[in-house]
């Protein structure tokens, strides 16, 4: 397979986009929890 | 432990039970609302054609709307994100109410797209069948991935405050006590906490500015991505971004001067602060007549036959009115009032940014339906036509009065001015000016 | 694969109406109604517009039947956000109408304004009500989602199907939308334009050929022989 089909069927594959959403929002949502956790973490040995 | 603020008492005071005024202005806001939300219910049920859309304008008032509530929201983040960056220390006791102007207009962006789908409830649709090459998935991931952030941003320089809300308002309803127990995540004002608070929204800063960059470039390249004339220009990123954080910053300025009011915050909201983004208004002013010159000077001199229907259209034709207010709202007036007249003067500052933010839905109205109106085969096809219907005004009214209302409950439940940030100590920590610049996770 | 083309002759035109009759009963467009044509809204698949040229008394007017172009390279499919249009593997453009989401950004992107939205649920009057075309797969359109030429598919997969059940080949000639099958003045031709022996490819590479707005590379597939 080469490279310029790949990339077509990246934009182009309907689902592909949604799935690159929800792994954005996914990501997103466990690095803030993870930054609240290390905040409110602060100060607690 | 809590930050020491010698306002504490001043800017805690605004929360208290509602009065009957508080009531008084939920209940009209409500009703505005409401009336909005069955506007949008009966237009789902009969279908668009309550409005005044149609072939070839199929975008109006909606998108105006979602267009311009994306750009308030960038007021926050330009206040609190990109002046932290440049180390803006007057910034501070306005970062709160800024930000929750983001917070409270991004979800009526939102709800403007929805208001403007045919089949809102295959909004899913999105997700399940999405294909990235679509300007909207783009749209969905800026604005999606801005509006999270801008949550957690707001959330986390809010988590202090919820705290001393929780130990200081101890005579609040049960409900209020419980709710503020249960948002403060059990913060106990650490020394460390505040350090590691910091050193998150300053990372957090970074991510933001590129994000705030981002959204509005990508939002006006829903219309850019096409080859409708007067939209397929590369400046109209540029141009909307500039746009957002101009009508951001004005909107800044009306929600300070209402809150300084009302809440007889003078001590903390001082004039200088008003000073400061007089300053900042009249370069975005300057900023956007340059653009507004660069981008029509390059069309009007090309002189292509299409472009120049929807030039001429704007400059003398049927918009001309409102093409030529709106550089009036924009630039002319409000650059005069901005330069002589708002240097110490609240009035004449909110008069400048009110005209700016009218003048700046007028704008996104003039780029988005002058173009629709005369599409590429107009010789053949005909001048379009549109002059939206009450639905749309009713539905439009509804969202601003639906951010109100957000704004004005969350002024009644927290302090709008963050405290912990204005303190003079912090626990045990330096401050601000003392700290060491370090690179901090940026999220994500 | 055959890539379908069409190719009008204008010469031949004379803006009857007949081609933008036959798309209706063909393919079920609701009628929009007098009042809410003025505002824009009526839904023709198929519309004959009048292009002219120059004032009173020296004026020169071109009749223009404009189905839908079915782009080779379609502005309004690239941004479709769920793939509820999208060019199928013979080059017809054609709508997802259980899919599509009514963003309408594809209406907008299409630089031919010939898609069409379904302000209203579908309406007919009782007379024609009962005139509809039975085929499945021209069903009334929803309101809210999107609607286009499609060059009669409907009739290209019934074609395909007749074929089979006669047991022979499909022939590109064994299949023809409506608009082409009902020209008066037979200025239509439809057909296979990959194949080099076809009329329709001959006709597009007559020197009088030319396709609208073809300066933005949209490449459609409908043909126009020059007036004259």
């Amino acid at each position: 397979m080469d490279i310029s089909s790949l990339v077509y069927a990246f934009f182009n594959t309907p689902g592909v986009g949604g799935a690159v959403i929800l792994t954005i929002f996914t990501g997103a949502c466990l690095i803030y929890v993870y930054l609240t956790r290390w905040i409110l973490r602060g100060g607690r040995k | 432990m809590h930050p020491e603020n010698k306002h504490e008492k001043l800017i805690l005071k605004p929360i208290h039970r509602p009065t009957t005024s508080d009531r008084i202005l939920w209940f009209i806001l409500g009703g505005i609302f409401l009336l909005g939300l069955s506007a949008w219910v009966r237009q789902y049920v009969i279908g668009l054609g309550v409005t005044g859309l149609n072939r070839p304008v199929y975008w109006g008032v909606y998108i105006t709307n979602f267009v311009f509530f994306i750009g308030l929201a960038h007021s926050g983040t330009f206040i609190s994100a990109i002046l932290r960056i440049a180390g803006q220390g007057w910034r501070k006791p306005l970062t709160r109410a800024a930000e929750a102007i983001t917070l409270f207009s991004l979800p009526f962006g939102v709800a403007s797209i929805l208001a403007d789908m045919g089949r809102p409830e295959r909004v899913f649709n999105i997700i399940f069948f999405g294909r990235y090459q679509s300007p909207i998935l783009w749209d969905f991931t800026a604005v999606g991935l801005y509006f999270l952030s801008s949550i957690v941003f707001f959330y986390l320089s809010l988590l202090p405050d919820i705290a001393l809300c929780r130990d200081r308002l101890t005579n609040a309803p049960d409900w209020q006590r419980r709710m503020y127990e249960i948002l403060a995540l059990g913060w106990q004002g650490h020394p460390e906490q505040f350090h590691r608070l910091e050193k998150v929204l300053d990372g957090m800063a970074i991510f933001m500015t590129m994000l705030v960059v981002t959204v509005h470039t990508v939002v006006s390249w829903m219309f850019g991505m096409t080859l409708q004339p007067g939209w397929h220009t590369a400046l109209i990123g540029p141009f909307f971004l500039l746009g957002a954080i101009l009508s951001g910053t004005a909107a800044v300025v009306i929600a300070l001067a209402i809150l300084r009011k009302v809440y007889k915050l003078e001590e903390v909201l001082h004039i200088g602060l008003f000073n400061s983004i007089r300053k900042l208004l009249i370069t975005f002013t300057l900023g956007w007549i340059y653009m507004m010159i660069a981008e029509h000077l390059t069309i009007g001199y090309g002189n292509m036959k299409e472009e120049m229907v929807v030039l001429l259209d704007k400059f003398t034709g049927t918009y001309a009115t409102i093409f030529w207010s709106m550089a009036l709202l924009v630039f002319g007036l409000p650059v005069l009032i901005l330069i002589f007249k708002a240097k110490n003067n609240i009035g004449w500052m909110v008069t400048a940014s009110i005209l700016i933010n009218i003048g700046m839905w007028l704008e996104r109205y003039i780029v988005i339906i002058p173009s629709e109106v005369s599409p590429r085969l107009l010789p053949v096809m005909g001048q379009g036509i549109y002059l939206p219907t009450a639905t749309e005004w009713l539905i439009t009214a509804a969202w601003f009065a639906g951010m109100f209302l957000l704004y004005t409950t969350f002024t009644r439940f927290f302090p709008i001015i963050p405290i912990w940030e204005t303190a003079e100590h912090l626990p045990e920590i330096e401050p601000e000016g003392a700290r060491v610049a370090q690179t901090a996770p940026t999220g994500d | 694969m055959p890539r379908w083309g069409m190719v009008i002759d204008l010469d031949k035109c004379f803006a009857c109406q007949s081609c933008t009759a036959a798309c209706r009963m063909e393919n079920n467009t609701p009628i929009a109604g007098p009042d809410q044509a003025i505002l824009g809204r009526a839904i023709l698949w198929n519309e004959v517009l009048p292009f002219l040229e120059g004032e009173y008394p020296l004026v020169h007017a071109t009749m223009i039947p404009r189905p839908c172009m079915h782009c080779d390279n379609p502005p309004c499919t690239a941004v479709c956000p769920v793939r509820a249009t999208y060019k199928n593997e013979e080059g017809i453009v054609v709508v997802d109408y259980q899919r599509c989401i009514g963003c309408r950004m594809c209406t907008v992107a299409c630089p031919y304004a010939i898609r069409y939205f379904n302000w209203f649920p579908p309406e007919w009057p009782q007379a024609l009500k009962q005139h509809l075309n039975p085929d499945p797969e021209v069903a009334p359109r929803p309101k809210g989602v999107v609607e286009k030429c499609t060059f009669c598919i409907q009739r290209l997969h019934r074609a395909r199907e007749k074929a089979a059940a006669e047991g022979r080949t499909f022939q590109a000639t064994d299949y023809m939308p409506a608009c082409v099958q009902t020209c008066t003045g037979h200025a239509r031709y439809f057909g296979d334009l990959d194949d080099p022996n076809s009329l329709v490819s001959k006709l597009s590479h007559s020197p009088r050929a030319f396709r609208l707005l073809e300066e933005l590379g949209t490449e459609p597939k409908v043909y126009y022989l020059k007036q004259g």
